[in-house]
């Protein structure tokens, strides 16, 4: 089957313009009532789908204690190398080592990933909270509590819902 | 000779080679756990199991002897799947508690399930759970994850000759064990740990410090005693976080010492200057390199008394050179020496040959060669032949006594170049930081004569200088024109200038280094 | 001085002041509107933070304007650089002065009319100001010293000789009825209705000559789809590319007042100016006069919503579509309206 090209032939209608521009005019006048889907940023935020890859946390155990055992995977896994730990012979009795330090450089980090996936404890995974700007750089690189303050906000899957029912809107 | 065929390969071994050793020498891999170069052998593993022809079953590789005209395969059906059941029996009892362990990474259990075993395990059952044992001395004793080599055991029969270590019980209860009432407190603890093929005996001073894909090796020479065992600084972050052993089949050297295994923290948080200081008023001010090499390169040739310069036993050879060259051959002094500590003990010899050196300095010997004999130079100085005094020191360890200080403090000036400067902060007049032997480069003479390179594997802290550079510097503005850039420079100078190194370069010596006397 | 005296003088310096400070007042509403009505037809909500529905925005933005960086790029022709900006704002607000913008009353012993000043030849002088306005243009893009500035400049002002001429063209028919050229009398004409229904505006008198003008003055006024001159992604903003803080701003407010002095122009000639229709404000006293003004403002405003609103809804036109629209459609079809308009006085009386 060939296919025969046809120049576009307008309709003296169309060739005229104005009816075109008219119906074009009445298009943006119907939006100009539409309703909006502007979100209103600080006060609401976007609740982003399952799966969204953004700030990192470092989950806890029903005891509140971390579960992370400073085994370096994420660190070895990571691509943009932003993990640092110091790891330590551990105070609790069922486990053997866990991190004296743990540190995300949020200004390296990539968002990737990769730290959860290598992870075998399951200690380690991406959030649904995708605003974490700061004014200094030093408030990037994020500690253990800062991590570990990324869990409480978004264990019980309710970040978004919170978030709204705090500004109210 | 027997001539063996292994995998089709024809090879040619030495007579009582085991089939083993004939593979490994040429290339072939046959995975092993029990068996050890420098120890007996067990057999107790399995693991290297081969085909030969004319034997109706898999043979131990490690325990037969290479005879002439024998076929041996390790590539087939019936070795791979002995390995992988073998592999599977290791597992059984093993927690897989590899994130946590510190062997992870250069583990052989690991390496041969990766490439030799199976995905996952048929056993259901419960893992047997034993406590883990402190042995005493650095060793952690993980029982779960040993694999009963025995190899830790017979290097204690073997190499140390006193056997501290045994299993216990038979069979399935079989277990490392140590007599009780005894801890592992002697000289050679760390390197169990080293032949140790699985995560079981672990390193307290290195426990969970590093996971050791991160480290980076340097290859190095201990200056803990004479021997000059080679070793690897394994280094992150401009730290240094273990030392291993290097072997050197050139002076027969298999093992170290835990005094040099452990002895990298002497020369962690050294009390150090930023910056050459010098005396004004008696007050330590501190100063730049160039300020400090101008001042000395006027006062050295110009102040009046009599010059006299020490070396150094852990000065390399390249720093007590270039003190000959400049002390002797430019400005004339009559006495030149080094420094070296006084030998108070004997040399420990083990059962396997091993020699731990009573001359705690690593280079007497070349020091010797190169600066002549060892001298008091406290006696020179109390008598007034030295009135100024240059010394270039190493010793992370040394201690001025009270009267060597009385005596230090006679002399009219006293340059100091140490690695750290409490011991002469009364005494000298000026201080040149140099690095330590982590932060440079050199080469060591052993107590039997072998040139061995240590290379730096860390930065020196900002305004320290490695020593050979300060002597190159100091050099080049008494006498322009001597060509040298670096230390590899040095060195070559040195070869032309003194018979016993004739022909030595950074080149030649290699990694195992080359002897100075016998040729 | 021309025979006036201080009350007159006081009541022309009031006008004066006051169709700035309105003026100004609408440029002010203008830059929010520009933002928020392109936000609405694009189902945004547009800037709605400074002040209550984000009315202090404009206010916000001159204050930013104020403290940008005044750049002067170091290879400009000074004198015509700084003069240019001037030169776009000042006709743009001089053109104001003849349109009327109510209609008259008595006070203070005396007629006031609601215009500046009623010349007789109001809409030639106007003419005059519009084409002054495109110096402004030229010269800054010119002045700057700069490839894009000088392709907006030259294409500025090829753009504006070619609908200067439709634009006037299309004004004869509309002078050819009224027979003159006092904008006050172009207003006076359009009061009254035709066929009973409708009022007699020119719009309906004139149908193809506001048509013309009015695609006309979106070209004289730089706005999409004949913004030619300032295209964002192909000049990088055209003339006004090496300019900054407030000179930049001069340029933005006199394109607004341009924007506001056409749309009046447009009401007083094809809308009836402050004419209401099919009511006689003359009866109602100062009633009436609010209402003239009511009513112009409404028609005025109906224009500067048409122009964000054609800017939101069309795209940009290629240059040679740009000519061949003015020199082979809207000119011929201009003469055609004369001669139409010339044949029905002859036919009718």
């Amino acid at each position: 089957m060939s296919v025969k090209p046809v120049a576009y032939q307008p309709h003296w209608s169309d060739r005229f313009y104005l009816f075109a521009v008219l119906k074009g005019m009445v298009i943006t006048l119907k939006h100009f009532f539409k309703k909006k889907y502007t979100v209103q940023y600080p006060e609401v935020k976007w609740p982003v789908p399952k799966g969204h890859r953004g700030a990192i946390r470092l989950n806890k155990d029903e005891q509140g204690r971390m579960l992370c055992v400073a085994c370096e995977m994420c660190s070895t896994a990571c691509p943009a190398k932003c993990i640092t730990m110091k790891a330590a012979v551990s105070p609790w009795p069922d486990r053997e080592k866990y991190p004296l330090t743990f540190e995300i450089n949020m200004l390296r980090c990539i968002l990737c990933g990769m730290c959860q996936e290598a992870c075998p404890e399951k200690a380690i995974e991406l959030t649904e909270i995708y605003d974490f700007s700061a004014y200094t750089r030093q408030d990037l690189i994020w500690d253990r509590e800062r991590l570990l303050k990324n869990y409480d906000l978004t264990c019980d899957g309710r970040y978004f819902e919170r978030s709204r029912e705090e500004t109210g809107l | 000779m027997p001539t063996l065929k292994i995998d089709d390969k024809e090879i040619t071994v030495e007579p009582g080679a085991s089939v083993l050793q004939a593979a490994l020498a040429n290339g072939i891999e046959i995975p092993h756990y029990c068996w050890h170069p420098a120890l007996s052998v067990a057999g107790s593993c399995r693991l290297c199991l081969v085909e030969i022809e004319g034997s109706p079953k898999l043979q131990l590789s490690c325990a037969t002897e290479a005879r002439d005209g024998m076929i041996v395969r390790t590539q087939t059906e019936s070795v791979k799947d002995a390995r992988k059941s073998m592999l599977e029996f290791f597992l059984i009892n093993h927690p897989l508690d590899c994130p946590i362990c510190d062997k992870a990474g250069e583990c052989l259990l690991q390496d041969y399930t990766w490439k030799y075993g199976t995905s996952h395990s048929r056993m259901v059952e419960d893992k047997r759970e034993r406590p883990t044992k402190d042995l005493g001395g650095n060793i952690l004793l993980y029982r779960n994850r040993c694999v009963l080599c025995s190899r830790c055991v017979r290097f204690y029969q073997e190499v140390v000759g006193d056997p501290y270590l045994f299993i216990e019980h038979r069979g399935y209860h079989s277990d490392i064990s140590i007599f009780p009432g005894k801890g592992l407190t002697h000289k050679m603890t760390g390197n169990i740990v080293e032949i140790c093929p699985v995560g079981c005996l672990i390193d307290k001073d290195f426990l969970f410090h590093a996971r050791v894909w991160n480290l980076q090796r340097s290859k190095s020479v201990c200056p803990g005693c004479s021997s000059g065992c080679t070793i690897y600084l394994e280094h992150k972050d401009r730290r240094v976080f273990r030392i291993r052993n290097r072997e050197n089949p050139a002076i027969g050297q298999q093992w170290i010492c835990d005094d040099g295994r452990y002895l990298y923290h002497r020369y962690e948080n050294l009390n150090r200057p930023e910056s050459p200081w010098t005396r004004q008023a008696g007050e330590l001010k501190p100063q730049t390199w160039e300020q400090a090499m101008i001042y000395a390169v006027e006062a050295l040739q110009k102040n009046p008394g009599r010059l006299a310069a020490i070396g150094s036993a852990f000065a390399s050879c390249e720093e007590n050179y270039l003190m000959r060259k400049i002390f002797r051959q430019i400005l004339g002094c009559e006495y030149l020496s080094f420094y070296a500590p006084a030998i108070e003990e004997a040399d420990t010899v083990y059962r396997s040959g091993f020699t731990i050196r009573g001359d705690k300095s690593p280079n007497r010997k070349g020091a010797g060669l190169l600066l002549g004999d060892q001298t008091d130079f406290y006696q020179a100085i109390e008598s007034g032949r030295i009135t100024r005094l240059f010394l270039i020191n190493g010793d992370p360890l040394l201690h001025l006594t009270l009267e060597q200080k009385r005596i230090l403090a006679k002399l009219q000036e006293l340059w100091v170049l140490d690695i750290q400067s409490p011991e002469w902060d009364s005494v000298a007049a000026h201080f040149w930081p140099i690095a330590c032997f982590t932060e440079t480069q050199g080469t060591f003479v052993n107590a039997v004569g072998q040139v061995q390179r240590f290379q730096r594997a860390l930065q020196p802290p900002q305004g320290v200088r490695p020593g050979w550079e300060v002597l190159l510097d100091l050099l080049a503005r008494l006498a322009p024109g001597a060509g040298m850039l670096s230390a590899a420079d040095v060195l070559d100078a040195l070869a032309m200038e003194e018979p016993a190194w004739r022909s030595i370069s950074y080149f030649k010596l290699g990694d195992q280094g080359l002897p100075i006397e016998s040729r | 001085m021309f025979g006036m005296d201080w009350i007159d003088l006081g009541i022309l310096l009031t006008k004066v002041m006051l169709v700035i400070a309105v003026n100004f007042l609408i440029l002010m509403i203008m830059e929010l509107a520009e933002r928020r009505v392109s936000a609405f037809m694009q189902d945004r909500v547009g800037p709605n933070r400074v002040g209550p529905f984000g009315l202090l925005q404009p206010v916000a933005d001159g204050i930013k304007f104020l403290f940008k960086e005044e750049i002067t790029p170091s290879q400009v022709e000074r004198t015509l650089y700084w003069l240019a900006p001037a030169l776009v704002l000042v006709p743009a607000l001089l053109t104001f002065s003849v349109i009327p913008f109510g209609m008259s009353f008595s006070a203070f012993g005396r007629e006031i009319t609601l215009q500046i000043a009623d010349l007789q030849v109001g809409l030639l002088f106007i003419f005059a100001l519009v084409s002054l306005a495109v110096y402004g243009t030229v010269l800054g893009g010119w002045a700057a010293n700069s490839k894009y500035p000088l392709l907006g400049g030259l294409r500025a002002s090829s753009q504006m000789i070619s609908y200067e001429l439709s634009i006037g063209m299309s004004i004869i028919g509309v002078l050819m009825l009224v027979g003159s050229l006092r904008l006050s009398e172009v207003v006076a004409y359009q009061t009254g209705s035709l066929f009973t229904i409708l009022p007699r505006w020119n719009i309906f008198t004139q149908p193809l000559g506001f048509l013309i003008f009015l695609i006309a003055s979106f070209a004289e006024t730089n706005r999409l789809p004949f913004d030619l001159p300032e295209t964002e992604p192909e000049l990088v903003g055209g003339y006004h590319t090496e300019y900054s803080s407030m000179k930049f701003a001069m340029f933005f407010m006199g394109e607004y007042i341009a924007l506001i002095t056409t749309s009046a122009l447009l009401t007083t000639l094809f809308l009836g100016g402050w004419d209401v229709p099919w009511v006689d404000e003359a009866a109602l006293g100062s009633w009436g006069v609010l209402l003239s003004l009511a009513a112009f403002a409404v028609k005025t405003g109906f224009f500067l919503f048409l122009f964000l609103w054609v800017r939101w809804t069309l795209p940009r036109f290629r240059f040679d579509q740009l000519m061949h629209l003015g020199w082979k459609v809207l000119l011929p079809l201009a003469i055609v309206n004369i001669l139409a308009t010339g044949l029905f006085l002859y036919l009718a009386p």
